[in-house]
């Protein structure tokens, strides 16, 4: 039966996992390696699918984890023949694992989303299309169409980029590191990802909501997925 | 919508929109079978073009895992699912 991983954690965390269940509701159990621990379980022959209710029981492993230490997030799907291909899959990244446990330590993620027609136009740039494409053949059609989503997509970065100092003069005291993306062009929508000290989560929660700007969303805290890597790129 | 969102308080469907693309699209891979079925899911439709995008990310980690393997003939691959 494949294992699945979940998530890393340092060797000494204390985690109780009696009454925890994963994917499908199987046990979760820990797989323990010199330097990291492994919070895994068994799943199905057949893969898991990705759909929101396994994507819920993920997430919930890791944040049980997140209630005693700083966990590093798997990405969802991630399967080993048993425990033995998970453990040495872990341990032949050893070293690249246990400085993203580090970097991560002591730290959960905030996710900043903006509604970009939503927030406040004083410097907002002109989103509209550049090119009216009617009464044009197929071929200048998509022309125009190609140049048109071009210009969205420049708009869309200027519009980022502004928003991006705003919340640097808002809570950028508080972020450690920022990640930007995917947002959506189609629902004109910039997402922010910070990585901050767990112990600043509501003083970060405070200064968006004292800053009373229109357009933002935050979620979070949420286990640091954003900033665990890749344990196979260098 | 508008203000600061605090997802305690509404929206689920904003909040799935984050999870899935967090724990779908981000946290550290390490070289194993990331096997996500394409076929047959049951998805919220709130981001389903996220979705693709995460798979994508997923075929993408893949074939570079794939590609490393193949260099590292030592290494067993596991046969895809049909």
């Amino acid at each position: 039966m494949p294992t699945y991983l979940y998530c890393l954690v340092d060797p000494d965390a204390e985690l109780v996992l009696d009454d925890l269940a994963g994917i499908d509701g199987g046990a979760v159990r820990l797989l323990r390696a010199p330097t990291m621990t492994a919070l895994v379980g068994d799943v199905g022959e057949g893969g898991v699918a990705p759909t929101a209710e396994h994507a819920r029981a993920h997430d919930a492993v890791v944040r049980r984890a997140m209630t005693v230490t700083t966990p590093l997030p798997a990405r969802f799907g991630q399967l080993f023949p048993d425990d033995a291909g998970a453990a040495a899959s872990i341990l032949g990244r050893a070293p690249r694992l246990e400085r993203a446990l580090a970097l991560v330590r002591g730290c959960v993620e905030m996710t900043v989303r903006v509604r970009l027609d939503e927030a406040e136009r004083g410097d907002e740039p002109d989103m509209t299309p550049a090119v009216e494409t009617i009464g044009v053949g197929p071929g200048r059609h998509y022309l125009l169409e190609l140049q048109n989503r071009q210009k969205v997509e420049q708009d869309m970065l200027l519009s980022s980029q502004i928003w991006q100092s705003k919340l640097s003069e808002l809570v950028g005291g508080e972020v450690l590191l920022e990640r930007l993306g995917p947002g959506s062009n189609e629902s004109r929508t910039a997402v922010f990802s910070h990585l901050i000290r767990r112990e600043s989560a509501e003083k970060y929660r405070q200064a968006l909501r004292g800053a009373n700007v229109g357009g933002l969303m935050v979620s979070g805290p949420w286990a640091p997925y954003s900033f665990a890597g890749d344990a196979d790129v260098e | 919508m508008t203000g600061v969102f605090d997802p305690g308080e509404s929206d689920e469907q904003l909040v799935l929109a984050d999870l899935l693309n967090h724990v779908l699209d981000r946290g550290v891979v390490i070289t194993g079978e990331v096997t996500i079925s394409v076929a047959d899911i049951d998805l919220v439709k709130v981001g389903l073009s996220l979705m693709i995008a995460a798979v994508e990310t997923t075929e993408v980690v893949q074939r570079r895992a794939l590609l490393k393997r193949q260099q590292n003939a030592d290494v067993s691959v596991l046969p895809r699912r049909p």
